[in-house]
């Protein structure tokens, strides 16, 4: 059993309807928990923890998680780095509990992140790996998509707006730069007419991405990098706030 | 809003007061008037008067404010989508669907001459509890009532007595329960009507007349009471109670316990939504209780509640899961407007904090039935439902302003459970290409 089928099919053995499915949940979570005590030790430093987390992301995996393959990551690439978001938000949610630290500032922006993988991999290769990513997305998908837009729209305009997300993600601009630029001066109206371009981008994106990676049949690793760059660059940033 | 039924004649249909979901509010045609008034809406908090006329006002006042403080046009647009939004989203059972009927006979009138329209025409009332239960009914005239069901689906008309409509005090023939069982069986054979094979069947109806809707083995589905043009439309979730109280007992997790213990009671659906929350979310407290857990999850033992709640799931008759379902989906559809609504409103620096977890807990409460649903090999119509939802949902939460945040106790528990879940807590990362 692959990972990616594993996750679909994790639920309390004891809840089964009866011994054969029971049977098929435990060898999941066996898988499941594998994967998990890899990619922890890889992304939490304190061996303790890392067992302690791999443990409470299978205990809510089986409880909590979903259970229909088409709502979860389809290859095993991507079935990794869904479980090394759910292992860096584990992570997070000990810092705040624990309040080691104390400054949100504190806690590590979201990376891409592309070393999710369960085998060991050289780190030259995985920065090659980024920025062969970066290049695809920017370069050839953004492009595609806004050429294929049926009418809809401006495609030199779909481009800048996705520069100006990107641009504004890695702080090289701000909103106020972007309009004083466009329209001369920095107004409320110009800020939320900005803000509506970039969510009809986004949205546009979000539904065109998958698409044209699909069709795109990259290898796996390189797909999965490709979608979590546009998941962390494309996305406004996570709040982090702890109210 | 007054019930639809007493408490003797839900005993006397084998329910309590807890099975009974909201009222809806329709308009099967004009009003008794020459003159048909278009809507004299109630809400739940007992406000009266055109739910037209009081968002008229309403935006007026809007457009009066902006003017005086002299706004821009953009920023009046924005203030105007926000009064009309926040309006839909906390006052969401505000009778729209009567509104909407009230608008189409208003276009009908303006048209052929209102009284030969409401003679020729047929007027779809827009019911969710109906389209819930797989029914369809529309207005034929002033005593017809029209009823269309999927093929697949049959139906039981049974008749209640009347009751006097127009005052509180309800009109009561019986002094004993026994009296009106009997009542209501004789009723049952002599006036009970069913429904089956036939695509639509027009049913001639007193103009004032209370209906239990039923399937064919007598399992109550809603309840419907026409008082000329109006109709009013209750659901009936026909499952037993769940042992709520028991299952938060026997939850460890005491975090979890008094998160639901705060939404009880709140009847059946509330009690289902619950029970998907105490299966679902329950969260170990320390690293150390995490690796018991696993270690009994590993052997293939469970932890209480979740496997007396899937019990408890597989017991239900499948009529019973497959209303749950539809309900769920109706509520589903319901959330895919109200996201869309609240995608359009969206702005750079609005806090909508409230609103959005207010979606996300209703999205949580499906996920819940769905995952109760899926463990007895069902779930499938109200997932494809959910898809609808979550391409909405996700589009959302992709372009959620950093002013706009869902960090809940609940919605914590749901990022940690679901990395890919758009609708769990703003504070941590979440999978969404």
């Amino acid at each position: 059993v692959r990972l990616a089928e594993a996750l679909a099919r994790l639920a309390p053995p004891a809840a089964a309807q009866d011994e054969q499915e029971a049977e098929i949940r435990k060898q999941a979570l066996e898988i499941v928990y594998g994967a998990l005590q890899k990619i922890a030790r890889r992304v939490v430093v304190d061996p303790d923890l890392a067992e302690d987390i791999a443990c409470e992301v299978a205990v809510c995996l089986v409880d909590g998680g979903r259970r229909d393959r088409r709502s979860l990551p389809a290859t095993d690439s991507r079935a990794e780095a869904y479980l090394c978001v759910a292992v860096r938000n584990h992570e997070i949610d000990y810092w705040r509990k624990t309040r080691r630290h104390v400054d949100v500032a504190d806690i590590p922006e979201p990376g891409i992140e592309p070393d999710f993988s369960l085998v060991e991999t050289d780190p030259a290769e995985t920065d090659a790996l980024l920025v062969n990513a970066r290049t695809l997305l920017y370069e050839r998908a953004v492009p595609e998509i806004a050429a294929n837009g049926n009418g809809r729209g401006d495609p030199l305009g779909f481009e800048l707006a996705v520069t100006e997300i990107r641009e504004l993600y890695h702080g090289r601009t701000t909103v106020e730069e972007i309009l004083v630029k466009s329209d001369g001066r920095c107004s409320s109206s110009g800020r939320n007419r900005l803000y509506k371009r970039h969510q009809r981008v986004r949205e546009r994106l979000l539904a065109e991405l998958p698409v044209w990676l699909d069709r795109a049949r990259l290898p796996e690793r390189l797909d999965t990098t490709v979608r979590s760059l546009a998941n962390v660059e494309l996305a406004p940033r996570v709040d982090r706030r702890d109210r | 809003m007054k019930p639809l039924c007493d408490d003797d004649e839900l005993a006397a249909l084998g329910l309590d007061r807890d099975a009974l979901g909201p009222i809806e509010g329709l308009i099967k045609g004009p009003s008794e008037a020459d003159e048909p008034t278009l809507a004299a809406p109630r809400s739940d908090s007992g406000r009266t008067g055109s739910a037209e006329e009081e968002l008229d006002t309403l935006l007026d006042d809007v457009h009066a404010d902006v003017d005086e403080l002299g706004k821009s046009d953009d920023v009046a647009e924005l203030i105007t989508k926000e009064v009309e939004i926040t309006r839909n989203i906390i006052e969401s059972q505000y009778e729209l669907a009567r509104l909407e009927v009230a608008k189409r006979m208003r276009v009908r009138r303006r048209g052929d001459g209102f009284a030969n329209a409401a003679k020729a025409t047929i007027v779809w009332i827009a019911s969710e509890v109906l389209d819930a239960i797989g029914l369809r009914a529309a207005s034929k005239g002033w005593n017809t009532l029209r009823l269309a069901a999927a093929d697949t689906v049959t139906f039981h008309i049974h008749s209640l007595p009347l009751r006097d409509l127009s005052v509180d005090q309800r009109f009561r023939p019986w002094r004993r329960r026994a009296a009106l069982a009997a009542y209501l069986s004789r009723l049952r054979s002599a006036m009970s009507k069913r429904m089956e094979g036939v695509e639509h069947w027009d049913l001639s109806l007193p103009a004032k007349s209370r209906h239990v809707i039923a399937t064919t083995d007598r399992s109550p589905l809603a309840l419907l009471e026409l008082d000329g043009w109006n109709v009013r439309v209750q659901a009936i979730y026909p499952w037993p109670a769940p042992a709520t109280r028991q299952w938060i007992q026997d939850s460890g997790d005491t975090a979890l316990a008094s998160l639901v213990s705060e939404r009880l009671p709140g009847g059946r659906w509330v009690e289902l939504a619950v029970a998907g929350m105490l299966a679902r979310l329950q969260m170990p407290s320390s690293g150390k209780q995490a690796r018991d857990r696993l270690a009994t999850l590993r052997a293939g033992g469970g932890v209480q509640p979740s496997v007396a709640i899937y019990s408890w799931m597989r017991s239900l008759s499948a009529v019973q899961r497959h209303l749950m379902e539809q309900h769920a989906r109706a509520q589903a559809s319901k959330l895919a407007d109200r996201l869309r609504s609240f995608s359009g409103w969206m702005t750079a620096e609005a806090d909508l904090s409230d609103p959005w977890s207010r979606l996300c807990h209703e999205r949580d409460d499906l996920e819940g039935i769905l995952v109760l649903l899926q463990e007895c090999g069902g779930g499938r119509h109200l997932q494809s439902t959910l898809r609808d939802v979550d391409k909405c949902g996700r589009s959302v939460r992709f372009s959620l302003s950093a002013n706009t945040t869902a960090v809940d106790e609940r919605l914590r528990r749901v990022a940690l459970c679901y990395p890919s879940a758009w609708w769990g807590s703003t504070g941590y990362h979440v999978q969404l290409v």
